[in-house]
């Protein structure tokens, strides 16, 4: 079966799409599956015919030709996308609502029609159900939705009730890191946030936890990972806290230490005010068997399990969230608890194979029935 | 509207281009873009050259196995829509001498000239919701770069979701 796999960015950009479809892509070729990538080069010059461990990558440029606001250059890329069609006959279009490139699908679905794939890994804004829009056109096209989390699905079906009947969830899965958990360690208690440095992600939230923690416990550190505009802003406010002395930015990670610095962590926190789709962070820490306390927004919940692998606290509430903490603190063995029931269900419910076989089963009962 | 009526494409504000037989044409002042099926792209040529309602009536039922009366009354839909859309108006200059373009056969299987609207592609070209983190650090882009799966990094987060 022939699935062409239609992706805003891929390999070599990076992002969350990305790096999962550079790991996803050759597993399914494993699978048998037969697949092409149509992908932009973005602002990089990359080469428009390429592969990827043996998978063809085919970069139109749409980001170009849409900025243009030149029907002729529109009119090309859809004749270059219907060529591509045409030379790959897809028994299956797998594509992601990321961009504005849908629009080239949507005007070549007579080429070589197939049934068509969507996969949405956020939720979508405004209402879906429009006659003059693309993003409607393109879930009303959909033979079938995929939502990463039950979140971004019921979402979904709350926007666009009709698409009950054509969708579900198939969650994010993360392969193990391959670094063995460490112990929790106590003395001292490390706390770690780890993210970009923006406001959605609720840092400030952790800081404004930390005097309560600190009476509680004051050997405790707060390890801030990551990088972002708003790092002045938060190493002010840790100043103004009067916690400097106990909190730690630690800048980017390399991903490749990402791991090892979880391991580093007692708790691991995701204040987030942002309503993150997923959350991933969440989830990497729970293969480390990090207990986490995450804020109670989008599909944390679905990957912080209350009370079983961590704790949830109301969005913004700094007194919750360092009530959250002490009590791990307090409690070592619950706080031990949690973490090795987060990393077992993180094997059991974002399984990477597991992912796999979803998708498998999918790709077959879409494209199966086509070809 | 009545068969006399003549349009003119309103340039200052739309971009069109006919390929592979369908118009694509965008209204710059709104952003929304308009596709066009066949028959509205053999048609458009028509419309630019500032030709009445009738004549293109008569060159369509030429041209398509459909009733003059039907084709005259699609017409007057179109040219309503386009009048919306702002993409034509009223006529000042006279015709050109633009004709339908030779048909294939003699006759032709016909739809409705018809247009389908995208008003959210502005929106949509910035569609990524606020990630926090949607910087992206490009590898190496020779070819001579490993192939291997990238990682991510650590201060993403929920763009990674």
């Amino acid at each position: 079966m022939r699935v062409l796999y239609w992706v805003q960015r891929f390999w070599p950009h990076i992002g969350g799409v990305e790096v999962h479809a550079t790991r996803f892509l050759p597993e399914m070729r494993r699978r048998g599956f037969e697949l092409a990538v149509l992908t932009s080069p973005g602002p990089l010059e990359l080469p428009a015919v390429d592969a990827f461990e043996g998978i063809p990558v085919h970069r139109v440029k749409f980001e170009e030709a849409l900025s243009s606001n030149d029907p002729a250059r529109l009119a090309g890329v859809r004749s270059e996308v219907a060529a591509l069609k045409r030379a790959f006959r897809p028994d299956l279009v797998h594509l992601h609502l990321t961009d504005a490139s849908v629009l080239f699908h949507l005007l070549t679905r007579g080429v070589e029609p197939c049934p068509t794939l969507v996969s949405l890994r956020v939720t979508l804004e405004g209402e879906l159900d429009r006659p003059d829009s693309v993003v409607s056109k393109a879930l009303g096209a959909a033979d079938w939705i995929t939502a990463n989390s039950r979140f971004v699905l019921d979402a979904l079906h709350q926007q666009l009730p009709a698409a009950a009947a054509r969708s579900s969830v198939i969650l994010n899965a993360l392969a193990p890191s391959g670094l063995e958990p460490s112990p929790l360690e106590f003395s001292p208690p490390i706390l770690l946030a780890m993210g970009r440095l923006v406001r959605d992600k609720g840092f400030d939230l952790a800081l404004r936890a930390m005097p309560h923690v600190l009476s509680r416990h004051p050997s405790a550190r707060l390890f801030v990972a990551g990088q972002g505009p708003a790092r002045a802003e938060l190493e002010a406010l840790a100043a103004e806290l009067g916690i400097g002395g106990s909190v730690r930015f630690r800048g980017w990670v390399e991903p490749a230490r990402v791991a090892a610095l979880l391991n580093e962590a007692t708790l691991v926190l995701v204040p987030s005010r942002w309503r993150e789709a997923f959350g991933l962070v969440a989830l990497q820490a729970a293969q480390q068997a990090r207990p986490v306390i995450a804020a109670r927004v989008g599909g944390l919940p679905e990957v912080v399990s209350h009370g079983e692998s961590g704790l949830l606290f109301p969005r913004e509430d700094h007194g919750a969230l360092a009530a959250a903490i002490t009590s791990l603190l307090d409690d070592r063995a619950l706080a031990i608890r949690l973490g090795r029931n987060g990393r077992r269900l993180a094997g059991e419910r974002f399984g990477w194979d597991y992912h796999l076989d979803e998708y498998a089963r999918l790709y077959q009962s879409l494209g199966g029935r086509h070809g | 509207m009545n068969p006399e009526s003549r349009f003119e494409v309103n340039e200052q504000l739309v971009a069109a281009k006919v390929m592979d037989g369908e118009a694509v044409i965008i209204n710059l002042s709104t952003g929304s873009y308009y596709t066009s099926n066949q028959t509205a792209g053999a048609i458009w040529p028509l419309i630019e050259g500032r030709r009445a309602v009738a004549e293109i009536a008569d060159a369509l039922a030429a041209r398509y196995q459909v009733a003059r009366q039907r084709a005259e009354a699609d017409i007057v839909a179109l040219m309503s829509l386009l009048l919306a859309e702002e993409i034509i108006r009223p006529a000042e200059a006279a015709p050109s001498n633009a004709a339908l373009g030779a048909a294939p056969e003699a006759t032709q299987t016909y739809a409705a000239p018809a247009l389908e609207v995208y008003r959210d592609m502005e929106q949509l070209l910035a569609l990524d919701p606020p990630m926090p983190d949607v910087g992206e650090i490009p590898w190496r882009a020779n070819a001579s770069a490993p192939r291997l799966a990238p990682q991510r990094r650590a201060g993403d987060g929920p763009g990674d979701t």
